[in-house]
């Protein structure tokens, strides 16, 4: 895979094209939905407004209740599709199931750490903490290449 | 059950066998603690911790928040197997207070040591993965 950025002195608007077979590998695919995250925009409501949202902005999807809810660096939204929905449409993203009611952007990951009975920790840049459970490791370790 | 789900079973299965096999067999030189050991015994062993190893995969499934209800419904899974099976089945050991004490201490012991080596196993893939969130924050 080659990588040809240019640089334009004039103001353009940035465009990405990807070149690529018909039929991709999984690192093409993967690369081309994580491009999608930077530039597709999300609904989360807030006190009965609606709020246009990046996903790469979201730190964890989690599932309150049986409400899902985008949890930001400091602010929560409420989002009308259910976990597994998400599961299914970011699946080749840098989003990863690490319990049976969270979905973590692991972009927004500090550190990991071992814990007792088959767990990790994990602490996100704004220092939150999230437990990844012992079904869902390998999916984790697998987002890593671990 | 995917592959990797199966090798954390057979893996856990293998580490807490091993530690019950060589705690019963030191336990031998003891006199009057440890049971009859033939190699019957060990495939029965070895049944009994795959079972527990099944069971501890179904049981953790159960979403609990508690760290500490969720280790002691672990060590009820084990207590289930080795005293319904093991003494119920097998007849291990005589039903008396000194032979129930043993063997819960015993499988109290299996269950920290296996958890701890598990717990030192996901160290070296914690540092792996520490070490890769490092290098795409320095990109």
């Amino acid at each position: 895979m080659k990588i040809k950025i240019e640089y334009i002195t004039t103001s353009v608007e940035t465009e990405i094209s990807i070149r690529c077979n018909s039929n991709p590998d999984e690192k093409t695919k993967s690369l081309i939905c994580q491009l999608q995250l930077f530039i597709n925009y999300v609904v989360g409501y807030k006190d009965g407004e609606a709020h246009k949202l990046s996903l790469q902005d979201v730190f964890y999807i989690d599932c309150v209740d049986e409400k899902t809810f985008f949890y930001l660096e400091f602010e929560v939204f409420e989002t009308q599709l259910k976990l597994y929905e998400w599961e299914n449409q970011l699946k080749d993203t840098s989003f990863v199931r690490i319990n049976k009611s969270t979905i973590l952007n692991t972009d927004k990951l500090k550190s990991v750490r071992s814990l007792f009975g088959g767990k990790m920790e994990v602490t996100m840049i704004n220092e939150e903490k999230l437990v990844i459970s012992r079904h869902y490791l390998s999916g984790f370790r697998q987002k890593f290449g671990v | 059950m995917n592959k990797k789900t199966i090798k954390d079973c057979i893996l856990i299965d293998c580490i807490s066998f091993t530690i019950v096999a060589v705690t019963i067999a030191t336990l031998a030189y003891i006199p009057n603690t440890a049971m009859t050991i033939t190699s019957s015994t060990y495939l029965q062993l070895f049944g009994c911790t795959t079972l527990v190893s099944v069971l501890m995969y179904f049981t953790s499934k159960i979403r609990i928040e508690s760290q500490i209800v969720e280790n002691l419904i672990l060590l009820f899974d084990i207590a289930s197997v080795v005293f319904c099976v093991g003494g119920g089945v097998f007849k291990w050991f005589p039903w008396e207070i000194k032979y129930v004490v043993i063997i819960t201490a015993i499988l109290t012991m299996v269950f920290f040591v296996t958890n701890f080596i598990m717990v030192w196993q996901n160290n070296a893939m914690a540092k792996a993965i520490n070490e890769k969130i490092e290098a795409h924050k320095n990109e």
